[in-house]
């Protein structure tokens, strides 16, 4: 009881209304107290978040921690659907009208969730389906977006190690992503920075917590909590210019021409995502692959030969392809293939009676049965 | 208009990319491979990384476990040490610094030696253009030589030889800060203010020991070499203060003067109102141009106190080098406050040997605009740095016309010593210095077109980041300030316990960590 009367007990200031210089005895003991009191103070308080943030996925990457917080009030409610997919799912796949629209028509509800995540592929969606399961998230339907330039064979290894780092790994993640074509010395490097300077690593994901406009964009970690209760990453803006379109146009033809007219989908990317649907079969998850909707000029963008290997791939990988990409008109993308609202509403409708409902359908049976 | 813009951001983006691989190329065009592992371990000669924190672990230890008695070896290992730290950046450069230092040693020695005035003053003379002209090759050489090629080819005149592109000078860090050390040491041991050093190695870690090697404090040999000479003591007091001003200094460079550099420079993706003016609106610039007084101070002051912070945990002192410059009430008491090492340095070694007050107002005024234009020079081989230290001479000069004028009007004088007529001195000082800070940059265009879109009413892109951060930031500076200036802060670590301390420690470091941006800047006054 005395020390909850009295917390700050051992917090003893010289008084200083005496206006007794403090000697110089006395400040060297401070000193000497002061410098090993701070080094230890910062010690326990990397040790700390370290640790914390191995065990707490929402610290380390709060792309999939946000979603899992939105997505958890939804688990055992009704069947659930869950998108998984890049920033193009992520602004495409609008839940709530999905949700509405299967209600209307089939009268029973299902939860659907948008898990889109911005220059995500195979590997990335790997890793989550596998937190998913563990977090108790296994959905019945995962629709799985293909971006074919994420299935690039590259010399030096898969895409997204570009955007995927060590510090949005736990320690039990980093051999499946050196399995993946990922270079372990850097991946662990980066792993070990935010285990044992975690301050200094995790810097943008712990500051987007607090004050989100002091982060430029690029190092922005907050996507996931800016998006609705469904996962959607609601676009700003209903309409987008021609003269928009095209700037947009431009900067989409810089990153993807050069990938795309010549890709070869093979490698470690299409390991990871092989990977996955055994992932899926072994734990009797239903699964659709599906390519966004693009515009007009983005799909020419595709040599001939390209598409055939890409054909060849869905083909071999014996799961039911849904090839979206014709279902959008150009006026309704920004750049070519991220949807403003009214292409995610036509998107997610389609897809909802298209896809969804039939499953929806066939899935009440099959329970029923 | 918007394609315009995207393909000039392009362009500067592409330009800014390009630059270092240049600058590294040249770098590494004659180096050993044990110096090329050295750059590997300690890349940037900057003290907020943690390859310079596991060299000065290394050395601290190693200085500290020398028993005392041992003080020319302790010496020794300081000298070994900073010439490593600069040859990890460039080996032929610490070769070449080395060498200069040793010949300064050398000149003071034979000038101590000699009685004859006659042969002094040519040995002083040669010391002096010996270190200017180290200097003139390596920072002003580009500038000269291509001001004179277009003169010659304003007359029509060839001149025989291409210009220089800037990009590939390569020049060697801290030249100006170490030059100018060098400089006051020969000219003192001339004028027999002090003795030449007679000890080799004490006289290679006055110019070489890295804390002020790579951008200050400018020290006085007769402050430094007293200090060398002292055998030094274990002093938990001077570690506590070395490390309250390492920690002050990391949190001035990594938590405001790199995040004020994202709304001068800009992003990766969106260069900055420094870099693109003419794409910015009035509002962003003005923003912009308060970001830039901010971030040049704290890069400058927090770089000084990180280097007096790390020479107080070897049992060195040195000079301070700030004390709050933004609350100065008029330009001259600014420049009492601002770089003091630079300013009492150009006061001794240029504006008093050049006649100081002592003359007629005009011969006063020349003499402070001819002091002032060097200092100008001193921090950047352009036309800009010129015109800013031109600026600032003439402001010095109508501070003194002015405050002549004030003691004939004792009211004004009154009115002026008011809380309000201090607080508004101290705004337009403000407003006058920042103006300046327009110019304190290459590119002598862009200075201009900045500050013809500052005073028009133009449209255009705002800044790169959110202004929230910048105004909050600047009202937690200016606080911070206020609480030092009424010497609470004093109070405060001389009389907290140690624990608070020490928590107090830690989460200022935690919080310089979390506020870093994500690409560490290079220190403004590193290239000078």
């Amino acid at each position: 009881m005395r020390l909850f009367s009295r917390p700050f007990a051992f917090v003893r200031w010289q008084k200083a209304s005496t206006a007794k210089p403090v000697s110089v005895a006395s400040r060297r003991r401070t000193a000497k107290r002061a410098v090993i009191a701070g080094f230890a103070c910062f010690l326990l308080l990397s040790l700390g978040l370290g640790v914390t943030s191995e065990v707490y996925p929402r610290i380390r990457d709060p792309f999939y921690g946000d979603k899992l917080v939105k997505l958890q009030p939804k688990l055992g409610t009704a069947p659930l659907i869950v998108m998984l997919g890049t920033s193009r799912t992520g602004f495409g796949f609008h839940g709530i009208h999905i949700e509405d629209t299967v209600l209307r028509e089939t009268g029973r509800p299902i939860a659907a969730f948008n898990y889109g995540i911005p220059a995500s592929g195979p590997i990335t969606h790997l890793i989550y389906l596998k937190r998913l399961i563990e977090d108790g998230a296994t959905p019945d339907l995962l629709i799985l977006e293909i971006l074919p330039s994420m299935l690039a064979n590259t010399n030096t290894g898969p895409l997204e190690r570009h955007w995927v780092f060590g510090e949005r790994l736990t320690h039990r993640e980093i051999p499946l992503v050196v399995k993946h074509g990922f270079d372990e010395t850097e991946v662990t490097r980066r792993w070990r920075g935010a285990t044992f300077n975690p301050w200094y690593a995790l810097r943008f994901q712990l500051l987007g917590r607090v004050v989100q406009s002091w982060i430029p964009w690029q190092c922005r970690y907050d996507w996931s909590r800016g998006t609705d209760r469904c996962g959607w990453g609601t676009p700003l803006r209903d309409f987008s210019t021609p003269e928009e379109r095209a700037i947009g146009t431009i900067h989409a033809n810089n990153e993807y021409f050069a990938v795309l007219h010549n890709l070869q989908p093979n490698g470690h990317a299409v390991a990871a995502l092989r990977e996955l649907l055994h992932v899926c079969k072994e734990r009797g998850i239903a699964v659709k692959l599906l390519q966004m909707p693009e515009s007009v000029e983005f799909r020419t963008w595709y040599s001939p030969e390209v598409n055939r290997r890409l054909a060849a791939l869905y083909a071999e990988l014996g799961c039911e392809m849904i090839l979206a990409s014709d279902w959008v008109p150009d006026e309704l993308f920004t750049d070519g293939h991220h949807l403003l609202r009214p292409g995610a509403e036509r998107f997610s409708e389609r897809l909802a009676r298209d896809v969804l409902i039939p499953w929806h359908n066939q899935n009440a049976k099959r329970v029923a049965r | 208009m918007l394609f315009t813009h995207t393909v000039a951001i392009g362009q500067t983006v592409e330009e800014l990319r390009r630059s270092p691989d240049r600058i590294e190329t040249a770098r590494w065009a004659s180096e050993w491979p044990y110096f090329r592992w050295l750059h590997e371990q300690l890349p940037e000669p900057f003290f907020h990384t943690q390859g310079f924190l596991l060299f000065f672990l290394v050395v601290a230890i190693a200085y500290w476990l020398m028993p005392r008695r041992f003080n020319t070896a302790r010496v020794w290992l300081l000298v070994i040490a900073s010439f490593h730290f600069y040859a990890a950046w460039n080996a032929s450069l610490a070769l070449l610094v080395t060498v200069t230092t040793l010949a300064d040693f050398l000149f003071a020695r034979w000038m101590d030696s000699s009685q004859r005035p006659q042969l002094r003053k040519a040995i002083v003379w040669a010391s002096v253009c010996m270190n200017l002209g180290v200097l003139c090759y390596f920072k002003y050489r580009g500038f000269f030589l291509n001001e004179l090629h277009e003169s010659l080819g304003r007359f029509g005149l060839d001149a025989n030889y291409s210009k220089l592109n800037p990009m590939d000078i390569l020049v060697p860090f801290g030249i100006s800060f170490y030059t100018f050390e060098a400089i006051s040491y020969a000219v003192d041991v001339y004028k027999r203010k002090i003795r030449a050093e007679r000890s080799l190695p004490h006289f290679l870690l006055f110019i070489l020991f890295f804390p002020h090697l790579v951008a200050g404090p400018i020290v006085r040999a007769g402050d430094f070499l007293k200090q060398a000479h002292r055998r030094k003591r274990w002093n938990w007091l001077r570690v506590q203060i070395g490390l309250q001003l390492f920690l002050l200094g990391a949190f001035k460079k990594l938590a405001i003067a790199d995040r004020m550099a994202v709304f001068t420079d800009g992003t990766a993706g969106q260069p900055g109102p420094f870099l693109n003016p003419e794409f910015y609106s009035t509002g962003a610039l003005w923003l912009a141009l308060m970001a830039y007084a901010l971030r040049i101070y704290c890069d400058f002051s927090g770089y000084s106190d990180m280097a007096i912070g790390t020479a107080h945990m070897f049992g060195y002192k040195l000079a301070r080098n700030f004390n709050m410059p933004y609350l100065s009430a008029n330009v001259s008491e600014f420049w009492r406050r601002w770089h003091i090492s630079l300013s009492t340095w150009l006061r001794d070694y240029v504006f008093i040997p050049l006649g100081g007050s002592r003359g007629s107002g005009w011969a006063t005024n020349r003499n402070l605009l001819i002091t002032m234009v060097l200092g100008g020079l001193w921090h950047g081989a352009n036309w800009t740095y010129i015109v800013w230290g031109l600026l600032h001479g003439t402001m010095l000069i109508a501070h003194r016309q002015f405050r002549a004028w004030c003691e004939t009007k004792p009211v004004v004088e009154a009115y002026l010593n008011t809380w309000v007529g201090t607080a508004s001195r101290v705004f337009v000082t403000y407003i006058c210095v920042s103006m300046c800070w327009v110019f304190f940059r290459p590119e002598w265009g862009k200075a201009i077109v900045m500050l013809e879109r500052m005073f028009g009413l133009y449209e255009g892109m705002t800044l790169p980041l959110h202004n929230r951060s910048l105004w909050y930031t600047v009202v937690f500076v200016l606080m911070c300030h206020l609480l030092v200036a009424r010497g609470y802060w004093q109070k405060i670590w001389e009389r907290a316990p140690a624990s608070v301390l020490g928590a107090g420690y830690a989460i200022c470091l935690i919080t310089a960590m979390v506020l870093a941006p994500d690409s560490g800047k290079s220190f403004i006054y590193f290239t000078f």
